[in-house]
């Protein structure tokens, strides 16, 4: 009897329309445990070098988690990877919502999927019965109409429904993948890897129990966690105000990226805050399966020119960062319509915003003009231009057409010294968070395996001075505060335990903003639900070392693919200072970063070039078939 | 006279409202202030001081304007 996970994947190959069930036995569970853990060993595996991200031998992988299901707070999420069309290496994203749990009521802990299908299709999976389903009908629709288009085909309301839009159809290398039209597999390209295999949507219904080995003890926890996570300033700032307080926060402290990551202060910030979404387009606070810290908004907007309907959600802070301060933008309308573009047409809005960012910093400098807008200024600050330039990337339409490559790719179009606004590590664009005041943030968009990513560790704030954020991850021996700009190795050992801990979140489907240190959840109890869920006697050791065997298992598929020690980096402008805010003229000093990565890969245990060493690779029970 | 303005969930600490004015003699540093108050260690993240960043041990003068705001991590 399996506990936690069901012991089936599914393999589905779309050129040959071949479904076959896979049963991996439980010490493949103990060692990859599910996300990060099941993608990188089937693409180190199975998928060839250099191959085209695009074509046929791409392999697409979901794979839920080993707690995923569980009925407790913050484990609804699963992972979606592919050789990424956007860096050319490891490609993964993960998502919330209720398509996960929904995957393993079915019976299944994951989805290979390979080949290309030559006509637009679906995958059904109700139970035990597996189909695909022609897709032309849905294909060329927006999210919103094709999911009710499948409601209708399939006479069933209550199916989960994973799907691209059409920036996926049209290959935008930053589309992303949808579940409930507004929890996204929002980076690396995801959506357009989908798009590629001619592959629509995954439609999924269960409606089995997931077993778990003590549902007592899951319970107990659970209860637990419900009398005190609104005790806790962090998880009760999530409910209250949602991700979206990060605005005012980060903008008094300097570190909210403006215009371009010129600046780390935006004048009008209180336009685009969280105080102001609640006093405003706020209809409701929302979450994923089985949480009660719901720290996602439904948001709507009716005014004479803009409309924007609740079912796609709401901005949540990155989102109002990247189409406001990033775009000079402080109109949270104009915001929430970018959002709800964004959700119809299945695009990231990181890098979308990021890349209209990019293209405003162009036009400012006189490298793109009026004509290539279709005469429209596109100036910091232009809001009708940012919504009207969401839906011509998506149908790559005019100039639209070369920023859905990405700013990286397009930069290397436009040419004319225009490189040195792009904000990317890997060739994808940053999320919203200024290494500038946070070194620790730096550091993991310079070593993620996906390129510039902000859900590697937590933050450096969090660990900053006492309290009880510090006092939560004392369990790793973690014991003093390190300064949030503070590169020596304090910081590096700092980020190495915690990148553990959040790549096995990744593995797990657990959501950040559920254990310590960003939510509530001790240490103890998040090892005793691996327990309780699974039967095993498992260890804080155990799953840590499952993080970091993910962790190197990725590493090595981008070492495969050519990447080297020169793209653990970042973008040339954080070397310089910043240009307004409180931390004016705050840099990063290039030496001490290079100091600050090559201490990190001596503590993970690799070589001066960042390789792992084979003795690492054997510890972490990585055998040389991987490498 | 000192001027306190609370952010998001610090609110709490104020009835839930953002401004409280308060003519207090014996401050003289801005942890002299929020000693008034109950927050949990750890809690508050930056601190302004007349909309320049300061710590708890930054002096006060009459007219100061305090602006608190709680922790972030990441979103």
């Amino acid at each position: 009897m399996n506990y936690g996970f069901l012991g089936k994947i599914i393999r589905i190959n779309l050129s040959d329309k071949s479904i076959n069930i896979e049963k991996p036995d439980e010490i493949f569970y103990r060692t990859y445990m599910g996300g990060k853990g099941f993608i990188a060993h089937y693409l180190l595996k199975e998928v060839k070098a250099n191959i085209d991200p695009l074509g046929e031998e791409n392999k697409l992988i979901i794979a839920a988690g080993i707690l995923t299901g569980l009925p407790v707070a913050g484990v609804p999420r699963f992972a979606v990877g592919a050789k990424s069309p956007l860096t050319g290496g490891y490609g993964q994203s993960e998502a919330g919502g209720f398509w996960g749990p929904e995957l393993k009521k079915a019976g299944y802990d994951g989805i290979i999927i390979e080949g290309k299908s030559s006509i637009p299709v679906y995958i059904y999976i109700n139970d035990d019965k597996i189909e695909i389903r022609s897709a032309k009908v849905i294909w060329g629709m927006e999210t919103g109409d094709s999911q009710e288009a499948i409601f209708r085909e399939l006479k069933d309301k209550s199916v989960k429904v994973l799907q691209i839009g059409p920036a996926g159809e049209n290959l935008v290398k930053y589309a992303c993948i949808l579940n409930g039209l507004k929890h996204a597999n929002g980076r690396n390209g995801l959506g357009a890897v989908m798009g590629s295999k001619g592959l629509r949507a995954v439609v999924v219904k269960g409606t089995k129990k997931i077993p778990f080995h003590d549902n007592e003890r899951i319970s107990k926890i659970g209860k637990s966690f419900l009398s005190y996570y609104m005790k806790n300033p962090l998880t009760r700032g999530l409910y209250e105000y949602g991700t979206v307080a990060g605005i005012m926060s980060n903008n008094a402290g300097g570190i909210l990226p403006t215009r371009n990551f010129n600046d780390g202060e935006f004048d009008n910030a209180e336009n685009i805050s969280a105080e102001k979404m609640v006093d405003t387009i706020l209809k409701k606070r929302v979450g994923c399966y089985a949480c009660a810290v719901r720290c996602k908004r439904k948001v709507e907007v009716q005014t004479k020119d803009i409309k924007v309907e609740g079912k796609y959600g709401g901005p949540e802070y990155e989102t109002v960062a990247s189409f406001g301060s990033l775009c000079g933008n402080d109109n949270l309308e104009i915001i929430a319509k970018a959002n709800e573009l964004c959700n119809r047409l299945g695009m990231d809005t990181i890098s979308a915003g990021m890349t209209v960012a990019f293209a405003m910093e162009c036009f400012e400098n006189g490298i793109l003009n009026e004509d290539d807008f279709d005469g429209t200024n596109f100036s910091y600050g232009n809001q009708e231009a940012i919504l009207d330039m969401i839906n011509r990337i998506a149908k790559r339409e005019g100039i639209g057409n070369i920023l859905a490559e990405g700013s990286e790719a397009a930069a290397k179009i436009i040419g004319k010294g225009c490189g040195e606004f792009v904000l990317c590590v890997k060739g994808q664009e940053l999320a919203m968070h200024e290494p500038r005041g946070k070194v620790g943030v730096g550091i993991g968009y310079a070593v993620c395996e996906t390129g510039a990513d902000h859900m590697v560790i937590g933050h450096d704030t969090l660990f900053g001075k006492t309290g009880f954020t510090l006092d939560s991850v004392k369990p790793f021996g973690i014991l003093e505060p390190v300064d949030t700009v503070d590169l020596s190795w304090k910081k590096i050992r700092i980020f190495v335990y915690l990148q553990r801990w959040w790549s096995f979140f990744n593995m797990a489907g657990i959501c950040n903003f559920v254990p310590v240190p960003r939510g509530a959840m001790p240490v103890s109890d998040v090892v005793e639900l691996v327990k309780a869920a699974t039967g095993w006697e498992t260890s804080l050791w155990e799953l840590m070392t499952a993080g970091e065997r993910a962790i190197n298992m990725a590493r090595l598929f981008n070492l495969r693919e050519g990447f080297t020690s020169d793209d653990d980096t970042l973008p040339d402008r954080l070397f310089g200072g910043l240009k307004k805010g409180r931390l004016k003229g705050n840099y990063i000093l290039r030496e001490d970063f290079k100091e600050a990565i090559s201490t990190y890969y001596s503590m993970m245990g690799w070589d001066e070039k960042g390789v792992p060493t084979k003795g690492k690779l054997l510890e972490l029970n990585i055998s040389p078939e991987y490498f | 006279m000192i001027t306190i303005k609370f952010f998001s969930t610090l609110k709490k600490y104020n009835n839930d409202k953002d401004t409280l004015i308060i003519d207090i003699k014996n401050a003289e540093k801005i942890k002299d202030i929020l000693e008034l108050f109950t927050f949990i260690p750890g809690e508050l993240g930056v601190i302004l001081l007349n909309s320049e960043l300061a710590i708890e041990d930054t002096r006060l003068k009459d007219g100061d304007l305090i602006e608190l705001f709680p922790i972030f991590g990441g979103g």
